[in-house]
């Protein structure tokens, strides 16, 4: 079984290397910190070492090393994804399945919540909320983020169990006494997996997206180090328009690689189930 | 007459969709409302000590300041009158005075600043819609051939990295190795804005550089959308027939966009409602002076009436430019009207 879906998942070349970036990230975020032992907040050398022996990656504008900043920010972000793909999703996959199997006032009122949601702007939410708290980590940020952006997998999540509800096996389990959560639980959510699958991924990047925007706006992250944090500081000291590249383009660049992996990892589930 | 007026699906489409509108902008302006009264202590203390370490040193202003808050906050009222009559203040379009600038009103900072950032996200919205838009119906066009797959995986790259990031590339490569371009700002730092040919100029060698992240990371969005709609009409019965009839590619291609384009314009509208929050980060990364700079420092120096002020306005038109595409889409398409009106 194991081995048949790591076989299947190397045949869809979009899969496989979408998978095998992401895993290389999630590795560099859990182990890198533990190997490369230098404390990423304390000032450990000069202002702007460029990138040589003793830092590899140089030095930010506090002198704090970059390499040190950029493991422990994967690993920040990573968290952060985890909370706020982690709530969003459970909230969405509830909601939406219980509009579409309770229906009547329930599903009204869980629809009109959810558009609500998606037209006002969940940054505009977030820095609303993240601007009268003053001191911010991880879980606050990752928390703001998870309860704002739930929405529209929700109205995805009850479209797809509306289009299974009039199954026939639905009727039959219905028929012979079944209720309605254990229907959610037994008939609906085994088949939807590869969706929810799909909206982890996505909601996982769009998270570590939301959270660098929330920090360069400077109502993101205080306390801890995250990708976002380190673009913020690099803005704050005017590091781009310096030259002082070696703050910059590191962060960036991974930031763009968790999207790139993990889009194309949600965009290619679908390919995989069907190949079942 | 009277009965046949309200059997008219557009009208109560309208109506409803207004109702949900109005129900979301209340919402929003009770958060805006409750936030700043949630904090435990007193918030104005807060930020007055924040102007003092801000060397804010002149003892009028603080002391304006002070009576300004204690006024237009009014918190030794009862709760509720303070909500309704932050809502009169609203409605009447006071939003109060800056903390920041004061004595300036927020109304007159929103309309130095908003020109700014419509000057510079609207036209590259735009052509990223109608450059995006080709480009999909190409990608369209050749699907699963090689340039297909090329243009996928350009558009997919473009759409994921934000317009910040596309920002922070283009000053690196084009204003500090390549000293071709300012590296921010809106126009020199000595010029007064005025409708001079040089000082035209130098706005435009300011403007590029954003113009061009924001277009990149717009481009990617309209392309993609437009490809699978595209991709999804191809198969429709009319494109089969004018392929059994012989049209030509070009035209073909001309049908296709024709075709696919209306759900797209209904999002062009959405898209330039959004551009003005959506374009906060990228004003900040170039410090151009837009709405999102102002908004920016504003959050950096807890100047609440400045940033309610930004919030009203921006999720103002936000859902005003959102029930205007319902209206086109529903005035263009029957069935969504008779969706909401049952048959």
């Amino acid at each position: 079984m194991v081995e048949s879906l790591i076989l299947r998942i190397f045949r869809i070349k979009k899969m496989a290397i979408g998978l095998a970036i992401f895993l290389a990230i999630v590795i560099i975020g859990i182990v890198g910190p533990l190997i490369y032992n230098v404390p990423p907040t304390k000032t450990i050398g000069r202002r702007y070492t460029p990138p040589g022996d003793a830092h590899p990656f140089g030095t930010d504008a506090l002198g704090r090393d970059v390499l040190a900043q950029i493991l422990w920010g994967i690993r920040g972000s990573l968290y952060i994804g985890v909370i706020a793909a982690g709530i969003a999703l459970s909230l969405a996959l509830f909601l939406g399945t219980m509009a579409a199997v309770f229906g009547g006032l329930v599903d009204r009122i869980i629809m009109t919540a959810s558009e609500i949601m998606l037209l006002i702007p969940s940054i505009l939410l977030m820095m609303l909320l993240a601007a009268y708290l003053p001191e911010r980590s991880l879980w606050i940020v990752g928390v703001v983020i998870g309860v704002t952006s739930w929405a529209g997998w929700c109205r995805g999540f009850r479209s797809r169990t509306l289009s299974i509800l009039s199954s026939d096996f639905i009727s039959m389990a219905t028929l012979s006494g079944a209720s309605k959560v254990s229907i959610i639980l037994r008939d609906i959510v085994p088949i939807i997996i590869p969706y929810i699958l799909a909206a982890f991924a996505m909601l996982f990047s769009n998270s570590i997206m939301a959270e660098v925007g929330l920090t360069l706006i400077g109502v993101g992250m205080t306390k801890d180090v995250t990708l976002g944090l380190m673009l913020y500081i690099a803005q704050l000291y005017a590091n781009i328009s310096q030259g002082i590249w070696w703050t910059v383009i590191p962060p960036a660049i991974i930031i763009t690689m968790i999207f790139l992996s993990l889009y194309s990892i949600a965009t290619s589930i679908d390919e995989l189930v069907r190949s079942w | 007459m009277n009965s046949s007026l309200l059997r008219n699906p557009f009208l109560i489409f309208a109506l409803k969709r207004a109702s949900v509108m109005a129900l979301t902008f209340f919402i929003v302006l009770f958060l805006i409302f409750l936030l700043p009264r949630m904090i435990p202590g007193n918030p104005l203390w807060v930020i007055i000590g924040n102007l003092m370490q801000q060397a804010v040193t002149d003892p009028e202003q603080l002391k304006g300041v002070e009576k300004m808050l204690l006024e237009s906050f009014g918190f030794h009222k009862p709760l509720y009158i303070q909500f309704i009559e932050f809502l009169g203040n609203v409605f009447k379009g006071d939003l109060g005075m800056s903390v920041l600038f004061y004595p300036t009103r927020v109304t007159t900072l929103i309309a130095t600043y908003l020109p700014w950032t419509i000057a510079l996200v609207t036209p590259a919205v735009a052509l990223a819609w109608f450059v995006g838009n080709n480009i999909g119906v190409m990608a369209a066009m050749n699907r699963n051939r090689f340039i297909d797959k090329v243009l996928l995986t350009v558009l997919v790259v473009l759409q994921g990295t934000p317009s910040y990031i596309f920002g922070m590339y283009l000053i690196m490569l084009l204003a500090v190795y390549l000293p071709v371009f300012p590296t921010g700002g809106s126009y020199p730092p000595g010029m007064v804005p005025r409708l001079s040919p040089d000082f035209i100029l130098a706005y435009l060698r300011h403007y590029i550089l954003p113009f061009i992240a924001i277009f990149l990371t717009s481009l990617g969005g309209w392309g993609l959308s437009m490809r699978s709609i595209a991709v999804q009409e191809l198969s429709s019965d009319y494109m089969d027939y004018l392929r059994v009839i012989g049209v030509s590619q070009r035209r073909v291609s001309r049908y296709l966009f024709k075709c696919s384009a209306l759900p797209q314009i209904v999002g062009l509208a959405i898209v330039l409602g959004w551009s003005v929050a959506g374009s906060v980060i990228t004003e900040i990364v170039f410090s151009y002076q837009g709405i999102g700079l102002i908004l920016w420092r504003g959050v950096q120096s807890l100047d609440y009436p400045l940033i309610q002020g930004i919030f009203i306005i921006i999720i103002g038109t936000l859902l005003l430019a959102n029930y205007i595409s319902e209206l086109l889409f529903a005035y263009i398409d029957p069935r969504i009207r008779y969706a909401y009106v049952g048959r």
